[in-house]
């Protein structure tokens, strides 16, 4: 009982000394108002301390029966939110792929999410009232919304323009000491004035390059090579060939 | 300013459904700072106890219509409070509220202003400082019996469990306090 008391004098003597400033009070009533389309030309006196309110007496019986436990459960089942639209860039990006998703509503919303094939959930957050969701390979993916009391809405997205991969070298062949590699890249440009190779730890240049085939030309005397080139949104491709 | 009775509350409530804004800015005034307080204490945190606030209220006026018994506001306007407050955490803190998060983790988290300066302000208060570490769960159940004067059976409504464990998750609260003061007064006593 004792205790029960310290703890109770800890709570209200710390309430007394918090208050929610008057400003932020008063523009969140005027925002609830608002939102119910309620005039907010109303008479506010903010309030010190939070110790003013007591709690309502129920006078002790029937409080199961009538309290509001059911009816918020009916209330938060009422709010239904659902995806109105999905933006988000198509640009080919060596980058995670932005969802912009808007909802009918953000109020009730448990928790909104992007899923793909394999049951991976990449989980929105909320950014000028609407939901991020960032998404970093290509696929199919379920965006959903789930509401409070579970109630879920998705649409589905198919993302392709995500592109981690470097180009990939689709032939190679030796003459002599000339060395010709061609590369091909599915998705992006190749950047193929950014190729060069190493040797022994030291970068040596291609003696030609050809732009419109993606080849390039390496005059190799020693018997291995690290070549490198980058396509336009800067993805790596490395691959070490020995002479055979 | 006098204590509510419900009987006023229901009056308020009333009005507001029949769409009197003046009388919403009235049970508004009247709630909002325990709103926040217990906002707050969940949250440990300014700007999340406010985003907590605004969205409880919007949710309250919204959902109002369907409060059966308007003399149950306020354990109707805690329990939005309650949920909102967890759907806000776990949005920013990006965890997942299960049972073993809310009631068994204690939350090491720092308070920021203003819970913070209170706290600080006043080391004797070494009871907030203990119930700011309890875990989540465990620390609305404290705030709702001990600040709300709430009963363990509308306690129990307000976190959707039975009345029983709301009587064992009230022991471990005081349990966890208890074991906590004793630790830090024979820490005192050692330094």
């Amino acid at each position: 009982m004792r205790d029960e008391l310290y703890i109770k004098e800890a709570l209200f003597s710390a309430s007394k000394k918090i208050s929610m400033d008057s400003e932020v009070a008063k523009n969140t009533l005027l925002t609830a108002l608002s939102s119910a389309n309620m005039s907010t030309n109303v008479a506010f006196t903010p309030v010190i301390g939070a110790a003013v309110l007591a709690r309502p007496k129920f006078n002790g019986t029937n409080i199961a029966a009538t309290t509001a436990a059911g009816v918020t459960v009916l209330a938060v089942g009422a709010i239904n939110p659902t995806i109105n639209r999905i933006d988000y860039l198509n640009d080919i990006t060596n980058k995670p792929v932005e969802l912009v998703v808007e909802l009918s509503t953000n109020s009730g919303v448990e928790e909104v999410y992007a899923q793909n094939e394999s049951g991976v959930k990449y989980y929105g957050y909320l950014n000028n009232g609407d939901y991020v969701i960032n998404i970093i390979d290509n696929g199919t993916y379920k965006v959903e919304v789930v509401s409070d009391v579970g109630v879920k809405n998705s649409k589905q997205i198919t993302i392709s323009n995500i592109d981690k991969y470097g180009p990939t070298i689709s032939t190679y062949s030796f003459d002599g000491s000339l060395l010709e590699i061609t590369y091909t890249d599915e998705m992006s440009n190749i950047d193929i004035n950014s190729a060069y190779g190493l040797v022994n730890g030291s970068k040596v240049s291609p003696i030609s390059i050809d732009k419109s085939s993606n080849t390039v030309v390496y005059e190799l005397n020693e018997a291995s090579i690290n070549v490198f080139v980058y396509d336009e949104l800067g993805n790596e491709s490395n691959y070490f060939i020995e002479k055979k | 300013m006098a204590e509510l009775n419900h009987k006023q509350i229901a009056k308020l409530v009333k009005r507001t459904k029949d769409g009197d804004s003046d009388a919403f800015a009235k049970l508004y005034e009247m709630t909002y700072q325990k709103v926040y307080f217990f906002s707050l204490y969940l949250t440990k945190n300014e700007t999340l106890a406010q985003d907590v606030v605004q969205e409880t209220f919007i949710d309250a006026l919204k959902y109002l219509d369907t409060l059966k018994n308007d003399k149950a506001f306020v354990a109707w306007l805690n329990k939005i409070n309650y949920s909102t407050a967890l759907r806000i955490l776990k949005k920013e803190k990006n965890i997942s509220l299960t049972d073993e998060y809310l009631y068994n983790i204690p939350d090491t988290s720092e308070s920021s202003y203003p819970m913070e300066m209170i706290i600080k302000d006043d080391q004797r208060n070494e009871v907030l400082q203990c119930i700011a570490t309890l875990p989540y769960g465990l620390r609305a159940v404290i705030i709702l019996k001990y600040y709300h004067d709430m009963k363990d059976r509308e306690i129990a409504l307000i976190l959707d469990c039975p009345v029983g464990t709301v009587k064992s998750r009230l022991n471990t609260a005081r349990r966890m306090l208890k074991e906590q003061l004793v630790a830090r007064k024979e820490a005192v006593y050692e330094g």
